[in-house]
């Protein structure tokens, strides 16, 4: 049953992150850093509450968190980041990408766990 | 339709690595979530490098949604924050540099993969 639960808010973080990448802008990979800092605040909201019994929301919830956010996509949109000019243009907006969503989503998940 | 494969495909890849985690709980820093983002990174390098022959409802069941789901940013951030309560600041960053230029570097061998099946 946990199983199940898992897989259905793994389904649906998935969804949820791919209609964020439909309303939000295509140029620069905003949509993933908004998912990815999102989901970890949620997660860190989750898991600070550590009396809260195995409930099935919960359960839900933290799927839900591992399908939203993403590593893959930010890795491979970190390698493609204007990818029509030279690496000298490149190589600080792949930068900035990956200082963005770690600091965004660290900071996220302590808040998270801060506020609950 | 899409929506449909995006959602098998994240619900697919999410149950897959709870699993993976859990059979190799307690694994430290280089975890079993650190393993599985990796493999993500490498999968989906390579999907995208065939993106071109594959339908919408394919790569959004197997680029969107499989690897998106398969990986996870959420618990490589919580992992970050336990480590560095307990090994210090400058080793949590030194691992996440480390996860993260693997996660690249994965990535990058999926797409050079991709173009040296194209070749044959």
């Amino acid at each position: 049953m946990l199983q199940l639960l898992f897989a259905l808010g793994g389904g649906l973080g998935a969804v949820a992150r791919f209609g964020a990448g439909h309303l939000l802008p295509q140029r620069w990979p905003l949509a993933t850093l908004v998912v990815n800092v999102t989901g970890s605040f949620l997660l860190g909201a989750l898991l600070a509450e550590v009396a809260a019994q195995p409930g099935y929301l919960r359960q839900l919830l933290i799927g839900f968190t591992g399908g939203f956010t993403t590593f893959s996509t930010f890795a491979t949109q970190t390698l493609n980041l204007g990818q029509d000019h030279a690496l000298r243009y490149r190589l600080p907006l792949a930068l900035a990408n990956v200082v963005l969503n770690l600091a965004g989503s660290v900071a996220a998940f302590r808040l998270g766990m801060a506020l609950s | 339709m899409i929506w449909i494969a995006v959602f098998f495909g994240g619900a697919l890849g999410t149950w897959l690595r709870l699993n993976l985690v859990v059979l190799s709980a307690g694994a430290g820093v280089f975890s079993a979530t650190f393993v599985v983002n990796i493999l993500a990174c490498l999968l989906l390098g390579w999907l995208f490098g065939k993106r071109e022959n594959m339908s919408p409802n394919m790569l959004g069941f197997a680029l969107v949604g499989f690897c998106g789901g398969l990986s996870t940013f959420s618990s490589f951030a919580a992992g970050l924050v336990s480590y560095s309560a307990s090994a210090g600041t400058a080793l949590a960053l030194v691992s996440a540099g480390v996860e993260i230029a693997a996660g690249l570097f994965a990535a990058m061998a999926g797409g050079w993969l991709a173009q040296q099946r194209a070749r044959l």
